[in-house]
């Protein structure tokens, strides 16, 4: 495989459109008159802005000097240098100038020398800055003619990779370059320890996606061959993390959860899987899901440990309309009350009538048919199952800062026979209005959901048996403006179930939840400190038992990489040792080249209290290894608090489109200086 | 503007152009260095005096015998025995080698026509002054101007406010000939277009055209920087109370 000895890079062909494009004001300033000097326009180059002038009869020239500014004429382009030479004015005019910068919409462009004519423009060498990326070529060529751009030894450099060709042309928003070394590492790809190189590449820079051909992955001394052609695209080269999380399951169910996020494995099918590691009894879960669509109709497979779900979806009612699915559930296990389920549902969605501030109204109407089978603890139930369900909700339009808003559901289904002791059905009904406030920095939020079931499903609650409620969640907060960078907010939050309960005596207060936090946070002592303080007051009205009833506290101040605090929790209601735990933890950074470690501990040190030693109740460890081409990051963190966290990633930082970083010196290049201009003194030079 | 374009060669062989020769048209610069040399050349001017004139009065000839002055009162013509030069004039006065003055002013000869308000010749200064707006014609040249007055001892010629001329097309607040070289200086704000070129300069520019002649085609160079006798001259004569007067 040989090496491009001469760089060059995949031009972006926005330049194309940019010098194609009209408007001078939209490349750059337009050139604005010099004291002393004038302006000279010559009919098909442009307008140029001069302050000293001399011509040339004998050699049919003109040369401008003490700082030129030149539009050009129907480009868009402007050109800015300290001299000019126009040349062959009676014939093809041709412009000839040095260290020059070039305006062009998007792009500033910056070159020792430029040639230019009525068929295009030579730059040698040129640098060439733009929003979505930056590169520099010893030769770039713009063909007015052909609307094409041709460039020698190009580096170019955007935000997820850099690439190195010895040849490259452009035409629309494609390139095409030959001989080409590519790296999503933040570094000249040479110096990557790995990187693609291809015979040929053909890119589309926006949104980003690249054709290799004749492709080898380069891992340091390794090589492998790539599938010819191969395709990445933005997608791909973005993700900036490993394709999966190890993390506590956020319900807090399955306990740690590692889960394959979702690839796509083709245009229109997805797949992903995520596995969970049982807290407790449980075993592990393991979830595959397979996805796959076309146009509006998808095919979802779920498959769990216990449970296989198959849906089909002939149409997807995003926007409103009409859906059919069909349904299979699988499951089973010995934790779980086997469910084996058929069912053909038909759907309609009502489109949401839109608009913000605005009262909204949106209707969903579904009938199924289902053959199910549950095992309970009475026996094995079969049977078939017809329903129907409406549902409405109704927004009012947000007054004064208050926006009501009220959920309407009911449902029936028929059983008809064959299941326990014959035909029998389930009704229920439901409604649930909501309120949302804003005031200020105050937020309420108040909910009731009130259901009512007339009959009884055959089934457990796994398939659809439901139930009567009569519950108020209220929330209430307060997140006073940040000053000095300190912010917080006080939250008080309850649920109050109004049915009765075998437990709770006639009349009593049925509270389930009662909970006031305090929380702050801002910078202090060079660092950031945040401060936590939380009440659960549940046990002290409800006379159930297993009623919340905690003070607990907490304080971090963190640094850096460093993490120092503590945390208590106090049960005023336990007769024998109150104190849940007295913790203190600890995260030490320590850093040794390219090389990262953080230890983290957390001690209960209650236990002193009663004479014994401190009880580990957290630990961990983070590794980070930086290198251009990311930060691989692995750690775990184990914490009774907190839960445990497991991370195994690569951070790709976006990449610094800074002009100067196209310098970087390689084998075979030459080493390129790029400064500040100054005037029309243009901003480049370059040294052999 | 009037534009015309006549070959190089039809007139008198001085096309005023820049740069490349077959961009080249009529130089009316060109031309009017040559009407003025024409008119610096005439003996009237020089030492032969007004003897050398044939003087014809339209009507009352009055003749001032405390100051000499010969006063055409209904206008007359003087004609220039030697290059055929000829001024009709609607009043005209003239003291016998020292000065002429002439009103509502047209001079014929082989260079074209030259209309003038007023013009006013000091023999012993060697200083002519033509006011009231001034207009050169010939076929395929016309410069305007508010005023044109030329100093034989400095050689240099000036054309102030609103000079219009075509094939090159100039026009310019104002502009200066010397006659010996045939420097020309446009002071700002100028435009001087020739063929694909066209220069503009502000009130605080100047540019200067230097005859050249390329493959037996003359024409002009253009630029910027002007020479500074060339600009001490005319500074000069611009500060000179004649020529402000004149303006």
């Amino acid at each position: 495989m040989r090496r491009p000895g001469r760089r060059a890079a995949l031009l972006p062909a926005l330049l194309l459109a940019a010098w194609t494009a009209s408007g001078a004001a939209a490349a750059g300033e337009a050139c604005l008159p010099m004291p002393g000097g004038g302006e000279l326009t010559v009919a098909g180059v442009g307008r140029a802005v001069f302050a000293s002038l001399v011509t040339d009869r004998a050699r049919d020239a003109a040369r401008l000097s003490g700082g030129v500014c030149l539009e050009f004429e129907g480009t868009g382009g402007v050109l800015r240098s300290g001299s000019l030479d126009i040349g062959d004015l009676g014939g093809a005019v041709t412009v000839v100038a040095t260290d020059v910068t070039l305006e062009l919409p998007g792009w500033h462009l910056t070159a020792g020398r430029l040639v230019a004519d009525a068929s295009g423009a030579t730059l040698s060498p040129a640098v060439m800055r733009g929003q979505e990326a930056v590169a520099r070529a010893a030769v770039l060529t713009i063909d007015l003619f052909t609307g094409g751009f041709a460039a020698e030894d190009v580096r170019l450099l955007t935000a997820s990779v850099w690439i190195d060709a010895a040849h490259a042309r452009f035409d629309g928003r494609r390139v095409w370059a030959t001989d080409a070394w590519l790296t999503t590492c933040d570094c000249p790809p040479a110096d990557a320890d790995v990187r693609v190189e291809a015979v040929a590449v053909e890119a589309e820079l926006t949104p980003l996606r690249i054709v290799l051909v004749g492709g080898v992955l380069v891992i340091g001394a390794w090589r492998w061959a790539l599938p010819d052609p191969w395709t990445v695209d933005e997608t791909s080269l973005a993700a900036s993390t490993l394709p999966f999380t190890v993390a506590p399951d956020p319900d807090g169910v399955r306990g740690t959860v590692v889960t394959f996020r979702e690839q796509t494995v083709s245009d229109g099918a997805r797949l992903g899987w995520d596995a969970g590691s049982g807290a407790g009894a449980r075993p592990p879960d393991l979830r595959v899901r397979l996805a796959a669509g076309a146009g509006g109709a998808s095919v979802d497979l779920l498959g769990a440990s216990d449970r296989l779900r198959v849906a089909w979806r002939v149409a997807r009612p995003a926007a409103g309309g009409w859906s059919v699915s069909f349904g299979q559930r699988l499951e089973g296990g010995a934790w779980r009350e086997p469910v084996r389920d058929v069912d053909l549902t038909l759907g309609w969605r009502g489109t949401p009538s839109p608009g913000s501030g605005a009262a909204r109204v949106a209707l969903d109407l579904g009938a199924f048919a289902a053959v199910s089978a549950q095992r309970l603890a009475g026996g094995e139930r079969v049977g078939a199952r017809l329903g129907a369900s409406a549902g409405a909700l109704l927004e009012g339009p947000e007054v004064g800062g208050v926006r009501p808003s009220v959920r309407l559901a009911a449902g029936v289904t028929l059983y008809p026979s064959g299941i326990g002791d014959g035909p029998t059905t389930q009704a229920w009904g439901s409604v649930a209005p909501t309120v949302a406030a804003r005031w200020g920095a105050w937020r309420l939020d108040a909910a009731h959901l009130a259901r009512w079931v007339v009959g009884a499903s055959p089934f457990g609650t796994t398939l659809d048996r439901v139930g009567p409620a009569q519950r108020t969640d209220l929330s209430l907060s307060v997140r006073p403006p940040a000053q000095r960078g300190w912010a917080g907010v006080a939250r008080l939050a309850l649920r109050y179930d109004w049915l009765a309960d075998s437990r709770r005596p006639a009349r009593a207060v049925g509270l389930e939840r009662l909970q006031v936090a305090l929380e702050a946070g801002g910078p202090a002592w060079a660092g950031r400190l945040d401060l936590r303080a939380e009440a659960a007051l549940a046990g002290w009205v409800d006379p159930r038992p297993d009623r919340p009833t905690s003070l607990a506290g907490a304080v971090a101040w963190t640094r850096g990489g460093w993490e120092l605090g503590a945390r208590t929790a106090f049960d005023p209601l336990a007769d024998v040792d109150p104190w849940r735990e007295v913790t203190v933890f600890a995260a030490v950074p320590f850093a040794t080249g390219a090389w990262a470690w953080r230890p983290y501990l957390a001690l209960d040190v209650a236990a002193w209290a009663r004479g014994a030693g401190p009880r580990v109740v957290g630990h961990g460890l983070d590794l980070a290894w930086t290198s251009c081409c990311g930060v691989v990051e692995l750690g775990y963190r184990v914490d009774g608090a907190t839960g445990t966290r497991v991370t195994l990633g690569l951070r790709l930082e976006p990449h610094d489109l800074d002009a100067a970083r196209l310098a970087a010196a390689d084998a075979s290049g030459s080493a390129w200086v790029v400064g500040a201009g100054h005037g029309n003194v243009p901003a480049m030079a370059s040294e052999p | 503007m009037k534009a015309t374009a006549p070959s190089p060669s039809s007139v008198s062989g001085y096309p005023g152009c820049v740069v490349g020769p077959q961009r080249c048209r009529a130089g009316s610069l060109r031309l009017l260095v040559w009407l003025l040399a024409a008119l610096l050349a005439w003996p009237a001017w020089g030492q032969a005096g007004v003897a050398e004139l044939s003087v014809t009065a339209y009507g009352r000839q009055r003749l001032d015998l405390e100051t000499g002055r010969t006063v055409l009162e209904d206008g007359g013509e003087l004609v220039d025995r030697t290059s055929g030069v000829r001024i009709a004039a609607a009043w005209i006065a003239y003291l016998d080698g020292i000065e002429v003055v002439a009103r509502g002013v047209t001079l014929d000869g082989d260079v074209g026509r030259v209309e003038a308000g007023e013009i006013a010749v000091d023999l012993l200064g060697g200083r002519l002054q033509a006011t009231g707006g001034v207009r050169w014609l010939r076929p395929g040249v016309d410069v305007t101007g508010r005023s044109l007055w030329f100093d034989v001892g400095a050689g240099v010629a000036g054309l102030v406010g609103g000079i219009e001329a075509t094939a090159p097309e100039v026009s310019a607040a104002e502009v200066w000939i010397e006659l010996a070289s045939g420097r020309v200086l446009l002071v700002g704000p100028y435009r001087y277009a020739d063929g694909r070129l066209v220069l503009t300069g502000g009130a605080d520019a100047a540019l200067q055209l230097d005859v050249v002649e390329v493959a037996g085609v003359p024409g002009y160079d253009a630029r910027s920087a002007v020479d500074p006798d060339w600009a001490e001259t005319v500074a000069r004569l611009r500060g000179e109370p004649w020529a402000a007067a004149g303006e």
